[in-house]
């Protein structure tokens, strides 16, 4: 311990010591989000006000599920709304951009530069600066108001494609022509080799995508009228919204907020490593 | 089992000129094993992805048995390829990786099974089947490889520098396996490295490549004793040949070689040869191998003999014998004496050169004026 203690340098213990207050820092809305979110009524007015809860409750999750009376919808249905976009969103973007990221890395076809350099270009768009085209090709295609225009947007990921890509990239050609004598068919070396191989960057896209699909209200604000279609990261928005100068409000929006931060939170902590591992394969820091 | 027919092929690569592979043409017959060498880059590896299918072919055909298979696709040309990193599938098991050929060809449970345990006796791999590539060492991963080679009974195998990432030791004893191999399962082989002591240990015959084009096509012992050129006198022999730059002269009927510092009567077996390629002074390249020249006395009296003088710079000790590095003036030779030989560095020696077994060769052209028309294609 000791030794360890004098290896440090000054500019080492400043730097750790100021990350560590950072790192604090980063963490208080996450801590009063959950102290928030299971305060009792009398709690949220107490003066002077106190960011740890006394007493903990449930009752405003029981609020938000069972009695969210006044609107049509239940919560709970814009809950079961997020999770089948967010499930069918991920494995379409998986099967799509690692099959695009295997013909790219290892293929040999015409155009390939061509369609490099699309991805390439489409890596630079914000998603803001794409929306009118996406609206008129939803309502083009006729499909406002289904699950479709939540997940027709995120499944050109050129993200998703381009890590792909790097990451397959990596897996030695000699694998891929040992299989081929093997006699393996292209079908068969991507399913048995080469998606197994790319299993860390196929995890990697489904936190990203989940990220994005989990909080994305694009989709329900601009392509989906129908209440009963839209997402919980859009109720979650209007509830905040509509509740800003609302102290009673609080409890609920805070419930609702963690509700909405958990999954993210669960699913960074488990895969965090892997994250890393195809951000450092990629190239991509 | 089947044979190889490589028929004056070629392969061009997009925007370069020259080819990598030029004019290939050789006929492999059963159960040979074949090895390409030379230095990197000169087209012996491409020419076996070309054989394997893993390359078009630009120019030329391509049999195996009686097949043309210029355009069958790898899997269907009934051959395996050992890679020089192993290739094996990381998360495979040792007995999937030597199964998953058979799986893909539909062999049926049993027989899978059958086989692998087979091929896995034979390498003594049983052991290790349930294990994962990464839990294998560099040796292990080989044999896996082979394995995987092997099960399929294929009409031709085929390797690429697979010795390579071994240490010294485990690559002598993986290749007295892969003789020991071959000489049961008597597959054809084609095998490539750039190592000339595997080749000169493994093949059956030796094909040695430079910039794309077979400088010479022997078996070992010819490859050794009758290089048909510069090339190939240099590289094949561990250490290599020396080669003292000179000229021939002929007087009276006899043939000279003359440099600054000697002049030799050369053999009149010689003559012959000699006489067809030179005139009357021509500039040439002499070959001798380290271990006919020669530190002691006795040498002059059973060989005919060129004698020169030399200082001793340097003395390299490889235990069953000892190199001398002679400067004689123009150029630095090496000469192979016994073990326990009582020079030190320094010394002044009088070295002697059996002349009935020198290499003469062209100075310009690099061909070989003394073994022509022996073993060239």
């Amino acid at each position: 311990m000791r030794r360890r203690m004098r290896r440090l340098s000054l500019s080492s213990v400043l730097l750790i010591a100021g990350l560590t207050g950072l790192a604090l820092f980063m963490l208080i809305p996450i801590v009063y989000i959950f102290n928030h979110a299971f305060k009792p009524l009398d709690e949220m007015f107490l003066f002077p006000p106190r960011i740890l809860v006394q007493e903990p409750t449930i009752v405003n999750f029981e609020k938000l599920f069972f009695a969210t009376s006044g609107d049509v919808v239940p919560f709970t249905r814009y809950l079961f709304n997020s999770i089948i976009i967010a499930v069918i969103t991920i494995f379409c973007v998986i099967t799509v951009s690692s099959m695009a990221g295997y013909a790219i890395a290892k293929l040999r076809f015409g155009l390939k530069g061509l369609i490099m350099g699309l991805i390439y270009i489409s890596l630079m768009f914000a998603a803001e600066t794409v929306s009118i085209p996406r609206y008129l090709i939803i309502s083009g295609l006729g499909i406002n108001d289904t699950y479709f225009a939540h997940i027709l947007p995120f499944l050109a990921s050129p993200v998703a494609v381009f890590l792909m890509m790097a990451f397959i990239g990596q897996i030695p050609n000699d694998l891929i022509e040992a299989a081929k004598l093997d006699g393996a068919s292209e079908v068969a070396i991507f399913n048995r080799i080469v998606m197994p191989l790319a299993a860390p960057a196929v995890a990697t896209i489904a936190i990203l995508t989940f990220q994005g699909v989990w909080g994305d209200v694009e989709a329900s604000t601009l392509y989906v009228q129908d209440e009963a279609l839209k997402n919980i990261a859009y109720y979650v928005q209007t509830l905040v919204s509509g509740a800003q100068n609302n102290v009673a409000g609080q409890g609920l929006m805070a419930a609702a907020s963690l509700l909405m931060f958990l999954p993210n939170l669960i699913i960074f902590l488990v895969f965090q490593k892997r994250v890393m591992q195809t951000m450092l394969h990629s190239g991509v820091k | 089992m089947g044979s190889l027919s490589c028929r004056h092929i070629f392969k061009y690569y997009k925007g370069e000129h020259r080819p990598a592979v030029k004019d290939f043409n050789l006929e492999v017959s059963e159960g040979e094993f074949l090895v390409l060498v030379g230095p990197s880059g000169c087209g012996k590896s491409t020419m076996l992805r070309m054989i394997a299918g893993l390359e078009p072919i630009s120019e030329g055909d391509l049999y195996i048995g009686d097949r043309y298979v210029n355009f069958v696709s790898p899997k269907n040309r009934d051959i395996s390829m050992v890679f020089q990193n192993y290739a094996l599938y990381p998360n495979l098991s040792v007995y999937e990786n030597i199964a998953l050929g058979l799986k893909l060809r539909k062999v049926a449970k049993h027989e899978v099974e059958l086989k692998v345990n087979r091929t896995a006796k034979i390498l003594e791999i049983s052991h290790l089947l349930d294990r994962l590539p990464s839990q294998l060492s560099g040796g292990q991963k080989q044999r896996v490889a082979l394995g995987r080679a092997i099960v399929r009974e294929p009409q031709v195998f085929l390797m690429d520098e697979p010795l390579s990432n071994l240490d010294a030791k485990l690559r002598a004893q993986t290749r007295a396996e892969i003789m020991k191999l071959h000489s049961q399962l008597k597959t054809t082989t084609v095998y490539v490295t750039h190592d000339q002591t595997e080749a000169m240990t493994m093949g059956t015959r030796i094909v040695v490549m430079k910039d794309g084009e077979v400088q010479q096509v022997a078996p070992p012992q010819i490859m050794y004793d009758q290089p048909c050129n510069l090339f190939v006198a240099s590289f094949i022999g561990s250490p290599q040949m020396n080669l003292i730059p000179g000229s021939v002269n002929r007087r009276e009927g006899k043939y000279y070689f003359e440099t600054k510092r000697v002049l030799w009567e050369l053999p009149q077996r010689y003559g012959d040869s000699l006489k067809a390629a030179t005139s009357n002074l021509r500039q040439v390249v002499l070959g001798i191998r380290p271990e006919h020249i020669g530190a002691d006395r006795e040498m002059p009296k059973k060989y005919p003999c060129g004698m020169t003088a030399g200082t001793i710079e340097m003395i390299e000790l490889m235990g069953s014998d000892t190199f001398l590095f002679v400067n004689i003036g123009e150029s630095t030779v090496i000469v192979r004496t016994e073990a326990g030989s009582p020079f030190a560095a320094g010394d002044q020696i009088e070295i002697a050169f059996r002349l009935d077994r020198i290499h003469l060769f062209d100075a310009e052209q690099g061909g070989s004026l003394t073994s022509q028309g022996v073993t060239s294609l």
